[in-house]
């Protein structure tokens, strides 16, 4: 189990109550890898969900191209990360790497949905959770969009 | 006439409630509210709380954000599909408006009624999350390809760290 004291830094999780909280905990191991170990593969299904509670993580994606390319960036402890691959099944779209010490709390793509089919408040709440925090990624990745089109819209033009 | 099973039947073809069993539908259609608007109706706007979410059933809806020179259309909602689920997920405001370009026909399921099945644990509930979270899939997915194609252009060749998934680094 972790900690339920280290879940309050997941901003995604201000939906549950308290006991939801302590419940959740409960259900999450505890993780610890080391430098340059990947948590996910891109290309293969995610094995589950990750909530980062400690150390840097980097993000690799590789590009097309002659030469391939890699992206890079940081998460913020109480990010979730492999959700997507968890909910739409689908390889992960990058790899995600620890470039320290890290810590984690996690939960196998199995516990997930054995949690879903109890029918069990907890889980529709963590679905919701999850959501919460997909779809402030992705408003995150649209305004970095916005400026990467104006950046390659310069670029063609000058 | 009773248009329900049209209704219900239409509820069923959009992908957010595909998963749901028939007598779901019904049930789920039942704790929602018929809204007829007349052309230039408003059924959210801009910076409002959200409070459930809209199904179209007859007309057509154009969402817009406010730009400096007016509103900017950014999307067109047509019948059978459904506006403003994302205020299921997240509690920040509207960030565009909606409104009929026609007389239209929309049915509503209010915030508190969705929040009343998750309370309970209604699978429905989980239902609707799955749909919701599928689009957000397919969104994140189709927003990152288009990142990583843009940042590819953008630097040719070489190893970057860029924050493309708008964390600060």
């Amino acid at each position: 189990m972790v900690d339920p004291r280290l879940l309050d830094c997941a901003e995604s999780l201000v939906v549950l109550t308290v006991e939801e909280r302590d419940q959740l905990a409960e259900l999450l191991e505890s993780v610890t890898f080391e430098a340059g170990r990947a948590l996910i593969l891109e290309g293969q299904r995610s094995p589950g969900l990750f909530m980062l509670l400690s150390g840097p993580l980097q993000v690799e994606r590789a590009l097309g191209g002659a030469k391939d390319r890699t992206l890079a960036t940081d998460i913020p402890a109480g990010e979730w990360f492999g959700q997507v691959s968890v909910i739409d099944g689908l390889p992960a779209t990058a790899t995600v790497a620890a470039a320290g010490t890290v810590q984690v709390a996690y939960m196998s793509r199995a516990d997930f949905f054995a949690l879903l089919a109890e029918g069990d408040a907890l889980g529709t709440r963590l679905l919701r959770a999850l959501l919460r925090n997909l779809a402030t990624q992705l408003g995150r990745v649209n305004g970095v969009l916005v400026d990467l089109h104006a950046q390659h819209d310069a670029a063609r033009n000058g | 006439m009773d248009r329900t099973p049209e209704w219900v039947e239409l509820l069923l073809t959009n992908p957010i409630f595909s998963t749901l069993a028939e007598m779901d539908a019904r049930a789920l259609y039942g704790a929602g509210t018929l809204r007829r608007l007349e052309k230039g109706d408003l059924i959210f706007w801009q910076g409002e709380a959200p409070n459930g979410f809209y199904l179209v059933l007859e007309g057509e809806f154009s969402v817009a954000v406010d730009g400096e020179d007016g509103p900017v259309r950014i999307a067109t909602i047509h019948r059978g599909e459904t506006v403003g689920e994302m205020g299921l997920v997240q509690a920040s405001a509207r960030s565009a408006s909606c409104a009929a370009t026609a007389r239209a026909l929309v049915w509503h399921l209010p915030g508190e009624v969705f929040e009343g099945l998750l309370y309970r644990g209604d699978p429905i509930a989980a239902s609707i999350l799955r749909g919701i979270g599928k689009d957000l899939c397919r969104r994140f997915r189709s927003a990152v390809d288009e990142g990583a194609r843009l940042v590819a252009a953008l630097h040719d060749g070489e190893r970057i760290e860029v924050d493309t998934l708008g964390w600060e680094v």
